[in-house]
């Protein structure tokens, strides 16, 4: 027993300053734990293990593989770190530079547009990241796997004791490819396909074969053994092609995937004839897939749940609390699509002349949108399913950073065909006293009056 | 332990002898990373949701 030592599949943090331990394997799963637990744990100490009140704990850690019994030392990574605000997953647009040049790309990616900053720069921002306590560092783009360092990206990650991922378009992927990253220890892939017929999917991408290419891609990272998940970016002229795209991914490719759409940012705002849904349009479209497919989506939506929110909920993706965006150039944002290009009010941080933890713990804008969440959740029956929902979204249609984000709302609340204005709603019942008055937070109107209000 | 119940003037703190805290290990959360299908932003990491 006085053998076991920290398991290498997994990487460990301990933060003081929060009272929290992380247990993070390699394929991404975060376990939490607190800081005693993690003393313990990564004690060179081993007396501990035969104390009989510490035997429920070490059995749990024994289950979960954290403590194994082995013939030969095992390096696990080991980190200590005193952030009372503690950044924990970073996203890096490595580059804006793309192949394919799609219709709806947020960021406005495409083959003339910048290859993003040096080397160095991005090793040292992984440094950086690493002594903040970063748990999972995600490399996007543009296209990342046109970056002649990829490898050399992923590998330093790994080597700093972070999980990494990549978003890619997949259509530059071989066989040899998916196997080198797998080797460097890459933890998951994720990717998009717009259509089930490769002809609509190639002209969204607006390139001939994009669609090929991706699959071929996707069936290569899958062989080398990483997980891909893929989205797909429902809109007016794919919606009809749902169930067509549902039975693909979940029959051909196997895959588990998210749906989402069209949103009004980067090029998604410069077509013509808007082709992003409304909240009806995208509710309708959901519930009619779920009548045909009620196992289409795994994570609960549409279904009444009585959750009581007595504490602080935390976004699920970190916004404002635990999670940073890093732009092409070297700029901090809140979140993809919360950033300078959405509005000024978003002022981004510079890390090419500050460090990364002058910019997440003192930057104004970060200080200003930390804790920014929906102004219902604490209140709200369904809070934690919810977790606030997108907040990105919230913007992008109704202009206030803490403003519900409805469609999540209508996931949660509305089991029902019809669509339900839940805004309206809460507006009605702050007018009856029913929810409390709006806490004084800063408010930014929309920089960009947007399309997808019905 | 402290035993000694027959002493009747208190130690000054400083000369009590304490033994060391025992440690309060905790399990908050343990998680799989099974990716699920899910209606969300596709351009954001999956939801991590750990506190």
């Amino acid at each position: 027993m006085n053998q076991l030592q920290l398991s290498s599949d997994f990487n460990y943090l301990n933060n003081r300053s929060t009272d929290r331990g992380y247990v993070v394997a390699k394929n991404g799963a975060v376990s939490v734990v607190n800081s005693d637990a993690m003393d313990l744990l990564t004690s060179s100490d081993r007396s501990w293990i035969s104390d009989p009140d510490y035997g429920p704990f070490l059995e749990r850690a024994i289950e979960a593989r954290w403590l194994v019994d082995g013939p030969f030392p095992r390096a696990a990574t080991v980190r200590t770190i005193e952030r009372r605000i503690h950044l924990r997953r970073v996203q890096y647009e490595v580059n804006l530079f793309c192949n394919l040049e799609c219709a709806h790309c947020y960021c406005l990616a495409s083959p003339t547009a910048s290859q993003g900053l040096s080397t160095e720069f991005a090793k040292d921002l992984i440094r950086q990241a690493a002594e903040l306590g970063t748990l999972h560092f995600d490399i996007t783009g543009g296209e990342p796997m046109l970056r002649k360092d990829i490898f050399e990206l992923v590998e330093e990650i790994v080597g700093q004791g972070m999980i990494p991922s990549i978003f890619t378009n997949a259509t530059t992927i071989t066989a040899e490819k998916a196997q080198r990253l797998k080797a460097l220890g890459l933890a998951a892939v994720q990717t998009s396909l717009d259509a089930r017929s490769p002809e609509l999917h190639d002209e969204f991408r607006g390139s001939k074969g994009a669609f090929e290419r991706a699959v071929r891609g996707i069936r290569e990272l899958k062989a080398a053994g990483i997980p891909v998940s893929v989205t797909t970016c429902l809109n007016k002229r794919n919606a009809h092609e749902l169930p067509e795209i549902v039975r693909f991914l979940r029959e051909d490719l196997e895959v588990p995937y998210r749906l989402d759409r069209v949103i009004n940012a980067g090029r998604g705002l410069e077509h013509d004839s808007p082709i992003a849904l409304t909240n009806d349009e995208f509710y309708r479209l959901l519930r009619s897939l779920l009548k045909e497919r009620p196992d289409a989506v795994t994570k609960k939506v549409c279904d009444s749940v009585n959750l009581a929110a007595t504490e602080v909920i935390e976004p699920g993706c970190g916004v404002g609390a635990w999670y940073m965006f890093i732009k092409h150039d070297g700029r901090a944002a809140i979140c993809p699509t919360m950033t300078e290009a959405e509005s000024a009010a978003f002022v981004a941080a510079d890390l090419r002349s500050m460090s990364l933890a002058e910019a997440w713990e003192s930057h104004p804008t970060f200080n200003l949108f930390r804790g920014v969440q929906c102004e219902n959740t604490s209140v709200c029956p369904t809070g934690k399913a919810c977790r606030g929902g997108c907040r990105s979204n919230a913007y992008l249609i109704e202009g206030r950073v803490d403003a519900p984000d409805e469609l999540h709302c209508n996931l949660q609340k509305n089991g029902g065909d019809d669509y339900v204005p839940f805004i309206a709603e809460y507006e009605r019942r702050r007018v009856v006293g029913e929810l409390p008055n709006r806490p004084n937070v800063p408010r930014f109107g929309a920089a960009r009056r947007l399309r997808v209000i019905g | 332990m402290n035993n000694d119940k027959t002493t009747t003037e208190k130690k000054p703190e400083n000369e009590v002898k304490q033994e060391p805290a025992k440690k309060r290990p905790t399990i908050i959360e343990i998680s799989d990373a099974d990716l699920e299908s899910v209606v969300g932003a596709g351009r954001c990491p999956p939801d991590s949701d750990v506190n």
